[in-house]
């Protein structure tokens, strides 16, 4: 029970950081992994 | 006589730039209008390689026929 | 302070941009690279002022008035965004063309500084320019500069900084409500007779105009540019990329890493649910496109020193003629090459083409170029159903050219302009491919894929996974075809039949596929590392249950065929301008990729197997029905033609 919550809990952190992340590139002028900036497509 | 009648390996000079306005324009800010020179490098696919100051560019048949050469 | 960068295309701005900045801004030896404004703070090395400083990288202009769409950005800029200095870059290699430019922006009233860029072209040609009488003439500083080197940055800065505030007069000559334009020509023709002294003769043939009567050559240029394409994928695909994938894959994320994971995670005495979340969802998903990354840094490095050469604008040349017969003109084909590398930089390089048809119609076919989200799944593929042979990678671009012309002509068919395209391409010289731009893009890139892999993939295949682990009562099920995702896949699955494909499974990955091209591999990972003892990634792998060869390419082509990743719709949207034209464009490579995709499976399986695949009769009548409707709407565009003709 115990491991299960605590890989859990960081398994549940790290797929925080990416969907802010992913999110964060949604709304901003980049897609994830494109060295673009400011892209239009994103507007 | 227009460019694409000339001769390949000559340098002459502009007569006449014919054909639509912001085409000719465009080629004024190159440095392709009237009194200046024009060298035709060479003809390869179709498009003719010419030199305009210091550039080269590759220009087509259309284009070619719009632009007029002295004899 | 604002500095701005101007200048003719390809006169060294982006060069300098990087420089400056520390960015790797994508630098390409052909006019048109840079499509839009960049702004960035300058490096620590050259902040020497105490005012922090930011730098504009502007697209490249001949001309305030502008004639394409990227001259419009800079004229727009500089008259609207005011920078406090315009550091205007003069391209040594074509001092007098460059000086047009000039002339109009130090009419703007802010202040201008001349850099002199390719300082090393100019003394390699014997060339001399006086900097005193240039600066006397222009009423502004000068500085020469190599970008390339980072020669002279210092100073350029420095000059630049100083001149802030500083009063910019316009030339004398300059009447500000006449046109000046030959004005400006004949007084540059002057000025540089006395602070130019030219040693090189440009109207002589040369080294680069040799290479091009190779090269651009009436039959031989197009085998030569499709030997050179064909080297550079099969040896991404098939040779070094390949083989550095297939380790990744088979030994690292095939059994190094998940069997440490488990062996962990059973150690520890982890819930088997959450075991499974983690190595077969998020680690499998993500793992099975990582594993692709040397193939796409290969790719990228290739890419990078093919289009530093200067060849690109040579294959517009070449392309020109052929692209004529469809509409298009040879610029058409640098947004496809662009796009082989990502298709969203591919559809905004389509802002060079001025006329408004023939850019809508680049929009629409560049997709088509298979990008490099697009290997992994050609890729694995290739290793499941065609292994040990190389022709499946190139196969795909040649389907692509193919499918580029047909379509190309159908929608030249299909919606009515008229056509008065021209082409005018500058060919810059030839140079030595700058190996450490191109590991510099390679890394850039690999970064950028690695981003994309551990964000968004791996929140979609979490997504994934949980959905084929769950039906909707929220209980774990082992039986997947009772999962959410096996109903939601089930919804679109039948519209899949006609092509020969049977599963839910296969709808799931191409929806996921939407979001970004590799989900398509990762949600299969996910899928089969559940119900598959076998591996995913190796010759008659799990995937063999689910297609024949001939259905697996066909599978294949209808992944790479349809419109592409949400992203890249995006751009495809921004760049069309008008609702109208987005949707047609949509539709057409809907349909082209399941058009495709059907005419694969039921001719191959026919021709190959000799029976009927699965789906066969549907397949005629859809077959019938889109037959029936093109034909219907090219004869209601041949009516709008006359019409149109009538009318005049």
């Amino acid at each position: 029970m115990i491991p299960t919550i605590i890989v859990g809990g960081i398994f549940g952190i790290i797929m925080l950081w990416a969907l802010i992340h992913a999110k964060r590139d949604l709304k901003s002028n980049k897609c994830a992994g494109c060295s673009v900036n400011n892209c239009s497509s994103r507007k | 006589m227009s460019l694409n009648k000339a001769k390949i390996g000559q340098t002459f000079t502009i007569v006449k730039i014919e054909g639509h306005e912001k085409i000719r324009k465009f080629l004024f800010t190159l440095g392709c209008f009237e009194g200046e020179n024009i060298t035709i490098i060479s003809k390869l696919a179709g498009n003719y390689i010419v030199n305009i100051k210091d550039s080269r560019y590759a220009i087509d048949e259309a284009m070619a026929k719009s632009i007029r050469l002295a004899a | 302070m604002k500095i701005a960068l101007a200048g003719n295309p390809n006169s060294g701005k982006t060069t300098l941009f990087n420089a400056l900045t520390g960015k790797t801004e994508y630098v390409g030896n052909w006019a048109g690279v840079t499509v839009e404004m960049k702004v960035a703070a300058i490096k620590n090395k050259y902040q020497i002022v105490d005012e922090p400083i930011d730098i504009v990288d502007l697209p490249g202009a001949y001309s305030i008035s502008p004639f394409t769409g990227e001259e419009a950005i800079t004229s727009d800029f500089v008259l609207e965004a005011k920078p406090d200095v315009i550091i205007n870059i003069v391209d040594g290699a074509n001092i007098s063309r460059s000086l047009f430019f000039t002339t109009q922006l130090l009419e703007l009233g802010i202040p201008v500084v001349v850099a002199l860029n390719k300082a090393d072209i100019i003394t390699k040609r014997g060339d001399v320019v006086n900097g005193h009488e240039l600066e006397k003439a222009l009423g502004c500083k000068v500085v020469t500069i190599t970008a390339t080197t980072e020669n002279g940055l210092k100073e350029l800065v420095k000059t630049a900084s100083s001149s802030v505030g500083a009063k910019q007069e316009p030339l004398n000559f300059i009447d500000l409500d006449g046109n000046n334009d030959v004005a400006r020509q004949t007084w540059i023709n002057t000025i540089l007779e006395k602070s130019l002294n030219k040693k090189h003769n440009a109207s002589r043939v040369n080294l680069s105009d040799r290479i091009d009567m190779v090269v651009a050559h009436k039959w031989f240029g197009l085998p030569i540019f499709f030997l050179i394409m064909w080297g550079v994928y099969a040896f991404s695909i098939e040779g070094l990329g390949g083989f550095l994938s297939g380790y990744l894959n088979d030994v690292v994320f095939g059994e190094v890493i998940p069997d440490a994971l488990n062996g962990f995670f059973e150690g520890v005495g982890v819930n088997p649910l959450m075991q499974a979340l983690i190595v077969d969802g998020a680690v499998g998903g993500v793992g099975a496109v990582i594993g692709f990354l040397p193939l796409i840094m290969v790719l990228f490095f290739c890419l990078s020193l093919l289009e530093d050469s200067g060849y690109m604008s040579r294959v517009a040349v070449i392309m020109d003629r052929y692209f004529k017969k469809i509409g298009l003109s040879g610029k058409s084909i640098i947004p496809m090459i662009v796009g082989s590398g990502c298709a969203i930089p591919g559809v905004m390089a389509t802002r060079t083409i001025e006329n408004e048809n023939e850019k809508r119609m680049t929009t629409i076919l560049t997709p088509f170029v298979p990008c490099g989200a697009k290997l992994p799944i050609i890729a694995l593929f290739s290793v499941v159903f065609f292994p040990n042979t190389s022709w499946v990678g190139p196969s795909i671009y040649i389907i692509a050219i193919g499918v580029i012309i047909i379509s190309g002509l159908l929608l030249k068919k299909l919606f009515v302009w008229d056509n008065t395209s021209f082409f005018i391409m500058e060919l810059p010289e030839y140079k030595m491919p700058s190996i450490k731009n191109a590991i510099i893009q390679m890394f850039d890139k690999a970064k950028g894929f690695i981003y994309k892999a551990t964000t968004i993939i791996l929140v979609m295949n979490t997504l994934v996974w949980f959905m084929q682990a769950f039906n909707w009562k929220l209980q774990a099920t082992e039986i997947q075809s009772e999962s959410i995702l096996a109903s939601v896949g089930s919804v679109i699955a039948p519209l899949l039949i006609p092509l020969g494909f049977v599963g839910w499974q296969l709808a799931a990955a191409s929806i996921t596929g939407f979001i970004a091209k590799e989900n398509v591999v990762a949600t299969f990972a996910v899928l089969f590392a559940m119900a598959s003892e076998e591996a995913l990634h190796v010759p008659g792998g799990a995937l063999s249950q689910m297609f024949t060869p001939v259905t697996a390419y066909a599978f294949l082509a209808f992944n790479l065929f349809t419109p592409p990743c949400f992203a890249a719709i995006g751009a495809m949207n921004a760049e069309m301008d008008s609702k109208k034209w987005f949707f047609r464009g949509l539709a057409f490579q809907l349909s082209v990729g399941y058009i495709l995709a059907l005419l694969i499976t039921h001719i191959g399986t026919l021709v190959i197997y000799g029976e009927t695949a699965v789906g066969f009769v549907p397949a005629i009548f859809v077959l019938l029905a889109y037959a029936v409707g093109v034909t219907f709407l090219i004869k209601r565009a041949n009516h709008s033609k006359t019409t149109l003709v009538a009318t005049e």
